[in-house]
């Protein structure tokens, strides 16, 4: 069974004005299907608008399909009665840190999950030990979230998750408010999430580095998916990216204009260590070749 | 300067009274204030002082932290001493020109200012020793009963819990918001009563707007988490009396029969 099944799903928003009358509706999602494997780490890549936001929301039944179905280890969002049981399957982490965490003192806010599944008292204190230790906040168990950095909080916020013991995690954008250091924590806590526990994690960023992790990339475009691949092969599609107004890794970006004058470079470079490993030979042969370049 | 605000005002040490329950502390304070109205004999005064100093000690609150709060009602203390010492009719004891001090208004006025006193403090050392958190749980259970009679409670403890979260980070954004329109020449410090409450206008819209934006993320979180209320929900650290909570009863009790038969004393 796959963990997620999208099927034809059609989102859209309709904004009204004061008296009730619809003023605009604009489709999110358009025809939308997609599916994740139990245990991979998918990315979204995508501009703003193009739906990803959405596609979130659906997942652990925020927000439902006008059509077609999106289905979570097997249930229908659409089915009430499997709600709970969807959302303790697909726990979801967002955007601002400071809007997600509920208690005033970190454990009890990562007790706030298993407290509403209605779980024992020791089984809460297990876990809650278990999901700190896991995204390594256990030293600032009994702070006040006002205390820590965007980055400590984001961590809270995926421990608050992962005490519900989740096959998937959706995380949308969880760093697009965070500075360079807490962004890395915080991949680094996803990636050992899902190599470690091998929990399921749907990543929508639109940072273009941090999409290189994943086990594959999703580009989404005006509501629907416009690509799918592993990170070598999307990120081989340089012009094709461009063209959806998306980025590529900096690595990537330097080696697609290298090769384009001339020098014999492969495509799909991801990383800058990858980069040098090929630029190195390069220079070396042209120092003992010509001379005069190196 | 608005940083400056401190909510609730936990004392964070440990000692006997932090570690008691919190529906002990709302019960025994409640209880210690009651029998401040109780008595009106010297002897009661004297009992209760005992009691609010030895709990004072019991709390290792500095004794300077239960005095702040104190300043909050100075005026109102003010104005009630004179009340009671100029207008209380008697034996006269001197006279000022039209003002008259009376024994009994001397006497009043001492006992009302006792009162007042140690009704702050009585109740500071509950807030001084249970954390914001506590507190909530504590009123949330002890007031469960009300249920019945259709009283959210467990909605109106949960709200108290998420504004005592809010309450820095909005006060945190008011004052970017006030640094973002000072820099574009809002000016929040000059000018009369009015002016200055005018001037709060273009401070409190992006606030509200800002304020219903987290409100709605928020209740998505909670969702997204399996919020679904009260029901089925269980506690990770369910509110349990202890031997200590059941002394403290019977002290509190014992403490709250003796200042009732006071009043059978002479004086």
């Amino acid at each position: 069974m796959k963990m997620i099944e999208a099927s034809h799903v059609f989102y859209e928003y309709v904004q009204r004005d004061e008296n009730d009358n619809i003023e605009e509706v604009s489709m999110a999602l358009k025809d939308l299907n997609l599916s994740v494997d139990k245990g991979s780490f998918v990315c979204i890549l995508g501009h703003n608008g193009s739906g990803k936001s959405t596609f979130a929301k659906l997942l652990n039944g925020l927000q439902l399909p006008k059509e077609g179905t999106v289905l979570i280890s097997g249930m229908d969002t659409r089915e009430d009665s499997s709600l709970l049981a969807i959302r303790k399957s697909c726990g979801m982490v967002f955007q601002n840190p400071d809007n997600q965490i509920i208690a005033n003192v970190v454990e009890e806010d990562v007790a706030f999950g298993p407290e509403n599944l209605g779980l024992q008292s020791d089984e809460i204190v297990r876990r809650v030990d278990e999901a700190l230790e896991k995204v390594g906040m256990s030293a600032f168990r009994m702070k006040s979230p006002n205390m820590l950095s965007g980055g400590q909080k984001q961590r809270v916020a995926i421990a608050g998750v992962v005490a519900m013991k989740p096959e998937c995690i959706v995380l949308d954008e969880p760093t697009a408010m965070l500075d360079p250091s807490g962004r890395r924590d915080v991949i680094r806590t996803v990636r050992e999430l899902n190599k470690k526990e091998g929990i399921t994690i749907v990543h929508i960023t639109h940072y273009m580095e941090e999409a290189v992790y994943a086990d594959r990339i999703v580009v989404m475009d005006d509501g629907k998916a416009v690509m799918d691949g592993t990170p070598r092969e999307i990120f081989s599609r340089v012009e094709e990216l461009r063209e959806l107004s998306l980025s590529v890794p900096q690595a990537t970006e330097l080696a697609h204009e290298l090769r384009k004058e001339g020098l014999p470079l492969p495509e799909g470079i991801l990383t800058m260590e990858e980069l040098l490993q090929y630029l190195v030979p390069l220079m070396k042969n042209k120092g003992t070749g010509g001379g005069k370049n190196a | 300067m608005l940083r400056d605000i401190t909510i609730g005002q936990y004392y964070p040490v440990s000692s006997p009274l932090h570690r008691l329950d919190p529906r002990t502390k709302l019960a025994g304070t409640m209880l210690y204030l009651l029998s401040l109205f109780m008595t009106d004999r010297l002897t009661g005064y004297l009992i209760a002082t005992v009691f609010l100093f030895t709990v004072i000690r019991l709390s290792r609150v500095p004794f300077r932290f239960m005095v702040k709060g104190l300043k909050a009602i100075i005026l109102l203390l003010a104005l009630s001493v004179s009340f009671n010492m100029f207008l209380t009719p008697g034996r006269e004891l001197f006279r000022l020109g039209f003002i008259s001090i009376t024994y009994e208004g001397l006497f009043t006025a001492a006992f009302m200012a006792i009162r007042l006193v140690y009704l702050v403090l009585g109740s500071s050392i509950m807030t001084l020793t249970t954390t914001p958190n506590a507190l909530t749980d504590g009123l949330e259970k002890s007031l469960g009963f009300m249920k019945r009679f259709g009283v959210p409670v467990h909605e109106i403890a949960m709200m108290m819990s998420i504004a005592l979260r809010f309450i820095p980070i909005l006060v945190e954004e008011t004052d970017k918001i006030m640094k973002a329109q000072t820099a574009r020449g809002a000016d929040f410090e000059s000018g009369g009563l009015i002016k200055k409450a005018r001037a709060m206008v273009p401070l409190l819209v992006p606030l509200f707007i800002s304020a219903f934006r987290r409100a709605l993320d928020l209740s998505m979180a909670m969702e997204a988490r399996c919020y679904h209320g009260g029901e089925g929900r269980t506690k990770m650290k369910p509110l349990r009396y202890g031997k200590n909570d059941r002394i403290a009863y019977v002290i509190v009790i014992i403490y709250f029969i003796v200042m009732g038969s006071t009043n059978l004393l002479p004086f």
